[in-house]
């Protein structure tokens, strides 16, 4: 009787950690068309509204999800203090904080920080294109993940439930 | 105190320290000057200082405090809030506003496309020229140019530092807000260089009084005309006139029934007769012989002279 419910708890968990792999995809692909829509609003606020950059960031972090609404509202606030940093570092540490909060992978988080490499450096044109590169970036990546995402989760899935089937066999 | 921290905050974290040890009287600050590679350079209560090591104002000394590369570069990283781009337009006049109404001009290697400067890059010198707000200093200016029914369209003749703007904005503080029996009148602002009223965010920081409607940021030319449409002033204030396009609008809003205040460089009443600027009907001359902003003379539309000191 034991066993069998031991079994059943060993399916049920392996199950659990196919799904939440899965799941990890989809937030890191919401994660990514999020950053699309901030990096579309921040190009408004350039271009439209000519601002710079610690306004701009603290006007559009009102409108994006979180973790990035934070980061942006605290690169803003940092910014703002002019407390002897390079735009870089505050840039880069802020993108490092909140680098454990989100899904994407090691390579996504290095293009976030190259981004703020280019940023605030010559003039108005050269921002918006290094946005525009970015958004490059980040529609192939999107459009990368959607393509496999399908496909990937029913694999996890399976995955899951086939590794707890697996363990119980060896066990047993 | 307060103002001044806010000023210092524009330099780079060794240059604001050294400033804010020496607790400086905002009021007698005139000018700080950085030069890549040279002292420190402060214009104060009208002497030039510079700081020494260790960081006492004096007026010369041997080792100076100087201004290194990083130095300059992060204050101009301040000053533009981290984003040059966004001040294109003032960089290519030579200068820039910031919060408070500061004036910061630079200079550097500048970049030209058919003649036409485009950018100033490897800024190597500024030259913070610190804004003064001193209320009730019109006083003397506003017995001159006040009549009967309201006041009479005044130009404001002097050369650069002699207190120009501050005096403008005295002006326009007292005829918004009325003085002594005088009821206030709508004034509206053009404020192209966002000297007169230093908005944030289109706020004014600066009192420029209760009737007063700020256009911030907006050329003159274009400014003026569509002042007088959209709010109705009976007065229009402008500050540093010279295009002729200008002109020609404070001509036309003359015509519509307004009243001007308006400033320009210069020294004397012929310079601007022979302009063809005479179109005002009081003109305020302002030296600093007795200190800054005094009033060296008045002329009328004839060109007679009301007072001469």
């Amino acid at each position: 009787m034991l066993k069998i419910i031991g079994s059943i708890l060993i399916i049920i968990s392996g199950t659990m950690i196919g799904m939440s792999v899965g799941q990890r995809l989809r937030d890191r692909l919401f994660e990514l068309k999020s950053l699309k829509k901030t990096i579309a609003l921040l190009r408004g606020e350039i271009r439209y509204g000519n601002c710079a950059l610690p306004e701009a960031f603290d006007h559009i972090s009102e409108y994006i999800e979180a973790p990035f609404s934070g980061m942006f509202e605290q690169i803003s606030r940092e910014l703002n203090e002019y407390e002897g940093k390079t735009f870089v570092e505050v840039w880069k540490k802020h993108v490092e904080k909140i680098k454990s909060m989100t899904c994407l992978k090691n390579e996504q988080v290095c293009q976030l920080k190259a981004l703020g490499e280019n940023l605030g450096y010559l003039d108005r044109e050269m921002q918006l294109n290094t946005l525009d590169l970015y958004k490059e970036q980040l529609d192939y990546n999107i459009r990368n993940l959607e393509e496999s995402i399908v496909k990937s989760v029913r694999l996890y899935n399976c995955l899951g439930v086939m590794g707890g089937i697996l363990i119980v066999l060896i066990i047993m | 105190m307060d103002k001044g921290r806010e000023l210092f905050k524009i330099f780079s974290l060794t240059i604001r320290k050294n400033l804010e040890k020496l607790k400086l009287d905002m009021n007698k600050l005139h000018e700080i000057r950085l030069r890549t590679d040279m002292p420190l350079i402060l214009k104060y209560s009208g002497k030039e200082y510079m700081i020494d090591e260790n960081g006492n104002m004096r007026e010369k000394t041997d080792k100076p405090y100087i201004i290194r590369q990083n130095d300059m570069r992060e204050t101009m990283e301040y000053i533009s809030n981290y984003s040059l781009y966004a001040f294109e337009e003032e960089i290519k006049q030579g200068f820039l506003t910031i919060t408070g109404g500061h004036r910061v001009g630079i200079t550097g290697k500048t970049i030209t496309e058919n003649g036409n400067i485009k950018s100033v890059r490897y800024i190597s010198s500024a030259n913070i020229r610190v804004s003064h707000e001193i209320k009730g200093c019109s006083k003397e200016a506003l017995q001159y140019i006040r009549n009967a029914s309201g006041i009479y369209n005044t130009l404001i003749i002097s050369p650069p530092g002699c207190g120009k703007t501050t005096l403008l904005r005295d002006l326009i503080r007292n005829i918004s807000n009325g003085w002594d029996n005088v009821p206030g009148r709508t004034v509206g602002v053009v404020d192209e260089r966002s000297e007169i009223a230093a908005c944030y965010m289109g706020i004014p920081q600066n009192d420029v009084g209760i009737r007063t409607d700020v256009l911030d940021c907006c050329p003159k030319e274009t400014g003026m005309l569509m002042l007088i449409r959209s709010m109705a002033p009976d007065v229009i204030a402008v500050d540093e006139i010279g295009g002729e396009g200008e002109i020609d609008s404070i001509r036309y809003a003359m015509n519509c029934g307004c009243k001007m205040l308006a400033t320009v460089h210069g020294t004397s009443f012929e310079e601007i007769e022979e302009k063809n600027e005479d179109i005002f009907e009081r003109y305020i001359i302002l030296d600093k012989s007795k200190g800054i902003g005094t009033i060296k003379a008045v002329y009328d539309c004839k060109g007679e002279i009301k007072q001469q000191c």
